[in-house]
């Protein structure tokens, strides 16, 4: 995929810099995985007694300084809600599969959330790994009242979101949310339950806890600096 | 396996005298020690009316006989606790010493009647390390020293047979990622991940690391944390929670839960983790990393760790057995002293003497009750491997897995011929 984003921006002239995986048996019988920029590839590929596989690992405009560069376009925005987020683009070799990794809409409620493919050997079919329902939706809108009264309870069991990755009848990978009951003691707080907050009423309470937050901050700060003067200062 | 990982998780919070722990060690290796001892001198031991002594203090002049005991080495060099007490205060403490074997260490052997030095050229040859239970054949001499003829111990334990695989599984072993503030390996990381969970390399490449069917992290998932001190900054009482950097956590977290979503992984902790120093350290804790630990396919284990994967039984540890264990003798060769410790049938016989450990009661959960098909020790300063025979058919492949931090490699073992290789990430930028 990749590779035909090359030869598409070649023919227009512009050609970004393009660094490439090379995967293989090196001379001293070695396995090893290498990422070299466009103009070290012939010079490397010397270097190796066999080769398994090549291609593109990412495209820049120019060449990136170090490693650091090709590791933060990685990192999913998370803050961003309202997109069709492509994060991860990763080309293979064989053209006809389709490959897009970590889709992550999150606004559209009704239709299923497709959060990873992975591509396989057998180039026609298309593999969805991760598949979650849009019922998971709706149970997030009911458990508030359910978690307001677990809140009057100091100690017992909680519901907890687990994630449970198996293979189904036809080989696929499946991972599913679950529910589970567990059991907790009196005194540890519930970080999810200011996240479910969050999600159901997005914009005026995200505003409101993120005010809290630092008020409870600021507050807690001043209460320890005053501990603190009590010792006083080396 | 379920039954000995078991014994390696501390239960109770009670601390106690670690003599109880040499006592049981003695009795559970004496019988497998006097078993072999008379495989290996059963015709001296018949012809020669030699006896095996119970207790040492029974031990008379002139006599060759045969005793049984713990190992005990007194060295000038090594931590002493009554040192640390008595030296002045106004003087800076020493740097630890990296060996603390030198020319005139002098060797014990004790049970629970009482003590004998053992004097000898065989004994040079031999490994000696605190805490090894072994059998001596020899006599008392006039100084009251014991002079060695022959020096014998426990053995391989018993090995359950390998089972037959036809297809090529692979496990990945990994240790020392050692993600720290400013990390400088995370591309390297992030080449591991992708070849891991297969989005690496072309159809090839990746119908190869389909194959691998789980990842074993063998400790110091996360860098030492040092303490700097900055001497602009005012010294403060208590605890300053502002030092404290949790990035690396979360890295840690988000990398587990990204591969966990195509692999089993099983993280073991190792002596720059945060939980317990003394062995056998216990698993992670589950709020450490809420996001992977919501995976069915994450498990969080202790050091070290039993593992039977298809009938291949796996054992590791994350290096601080066999970095003890290398202080107390002159040569490096690690792949030496891991086969001895599967002779002297203990993981960890330095415990409780130089490597702080858990002062158990009823049981020593370091004895080996079995042999492991693949012994692997984590955090090593490269990948060593070799196959290890036993007496009695057993087949031990012994791997020093290097930490990934510094070499990017990792490792992968074929269940099917127990082979191993590994498989470098880099980068020319």
């Amino acid at each position: 995929m990749l590779s035909e984003f090359e030869a598409s921006m070649s023919i227009t002239g512009k050609t970004p810099h393009a660094v490439y995986c090379i995967c293989g048996i090196t001379k001293e019988d070695r396995h090893a995985v290498l990422l070299v920029p466009k103009e070290e590839l012939e010079e490397t590929k010397q270097k190796y007694k066999t080769l398994t596989s090549i291609h593109i690992y990412s495209m820049e405009e120019h060449r990136p300084k170090d490693g650091s560069a090709l590791v933060i376009t990685d990192y999913k925005p998370t803050t961003d809600e309202s997109a069709l987020v492509i994060t991860d683009c990763k080309s293979t070799t064989d053209e006809s599969a389709l490959v897009i990794m970590d889709c992550k809409p999150t606004t559209d409620e009704s239709a299923h959330i497709i959060t990873d493919y992975k591509p396989t050997t057998d180039e026609s079919t298309l593999v969805i790994t991760d598949y979650k329902s849009n019922s998971m939706e709706i149970d997030q809108e009911q458990s508030p009242q359910l978690l307001s009264k677990k809140q009057a309870l100091p100690c017992g069991k909680r519901k907890v979101s687990k994630k449970r990755i198996y293979q189904d009848a036809k080989g696929f990978k499946v991972s599913e949310d679950t529910y589970e009951w567990e059991s907790f003691s009196e005194g540890e707080c519930d970080p999810r339950q200011t996240g479910i907050n969050v999600k159901i009423k997005p914009e005026r309470s995200s505003i409101k806890n993120s005010v809290n937050k630092r008020g409870k901050r600021k507050g807690d700060d001043s209460s320890q600096k005053s501990l603190l003067n009590f010792f006083g200062k080396i | 396996m379920h039954a000995l990982n078991d014994e390696l998780l501390v239960k109770e919070k009670g601390f106690r005298q670690y003599s109880n722990l040499y006592y049981i060690r003695l009795l559970g290796l004496k019988t497998h020690v006097l078993n072999t001892a008379q495989k290996k001198w059963g015709s001296i031991l018949e012809s020669n009316a030699v006896d095996t002594v119970n207790k040492i203090l029974d031990v008379k002049l002139g006599v060759t006989c045969c005793i049984v005991g713990t190992v005990y080495m007194e060295m000038r060099f090594k931590p002493n606790i009554l040192d640390d007490v008595t030296k002045e205060h106004w003087a800076p403490p020493s740097p630890p010493r990296p060996k603390y074997c030198s020319a005139d260490d002098n060797l014990f052997l004790e049970d629970e009647s009482g003590r004998i030095k053992l004097v000898g050229d065989i004994l040079k040859r031999e490994i000696r390390v605190t805490g090894v239970i072994m059998a001596v054949l020899g006599k008392e001499n006039t100084e009251g020293n014991f002079e060695v003829y022959d020096i014998c111990v426990a053995g391989f334990p018993y090995q359950p047979s390998a089972p037959v695989i036809t297809d090529d599984k692979y496990i990945a072993l990994v240790s020392g990622i050692n993600i720290g503030p400013n990390y400088s390996s995370a591309l390297q990381l992030q080449l591991m991940t992708e070849y891991l969970t297969g989005e690496l390399g072309n159809s090839f490449v990746q119908t190869l690391t389909s194959k691998i069917a789980r990842m074993i992290i063998a400790g110091n998932s996360l860098q030492e944390i040092k303490v700097v001190e900055d001497e602009k900054k005012e010294k403060k009482y208590g605890y300053d929670s502002s030092s404290y950097n949790a990035q690396p956590l979360s890295d840690l977290d988000n990398l587990l839960n990204e591969i966990c979503s195509e692999l089993p992984v099983d993280l073991m902790p190792g002596g720059n983790d945060p939980v317990n120093t003394f062995l056998p350290q216990q698993p992670f804790i589950s709020g450490l990393l809420p996001k992977a630990c919501q995976n069915s396919t994450f498990q969080r284990v202790t050091n070290p760790y039993w593992c039977e994967i298809d009938g291949v039984v796996f054992f590791g540890t994350s290096g601080q057995t066999i970095d003890d264990i290398a202080k107390y003798v002159e040569n490096e060769d690690r792949l030496k002293l891991a086969e001895q410790t599967l002779h002297w049938r203990h993981v960890a016989p330095t415990t409780p003497d130089t490597l702080w450990c858990h002062p158990f009661r009823d049981y020593d959960p370091f004895i080996m009750k079995q042999t492991p098909h693949v012994y692997f020790i984590g955090n090593q300063k490269e990948f060593a491997t070799t196959i290890i025979k036993g007496p009695e058919q057993q087949c031990v492949r012994i791997i020093l897995l290097p930490s990934f931090a510094e070499t990017g490699n990792i490792v992968l073992v074929n269940l099917k011929n127990l082979d191993c290789h590994t498989v470098s990430f880099s980068s020319t930028f």
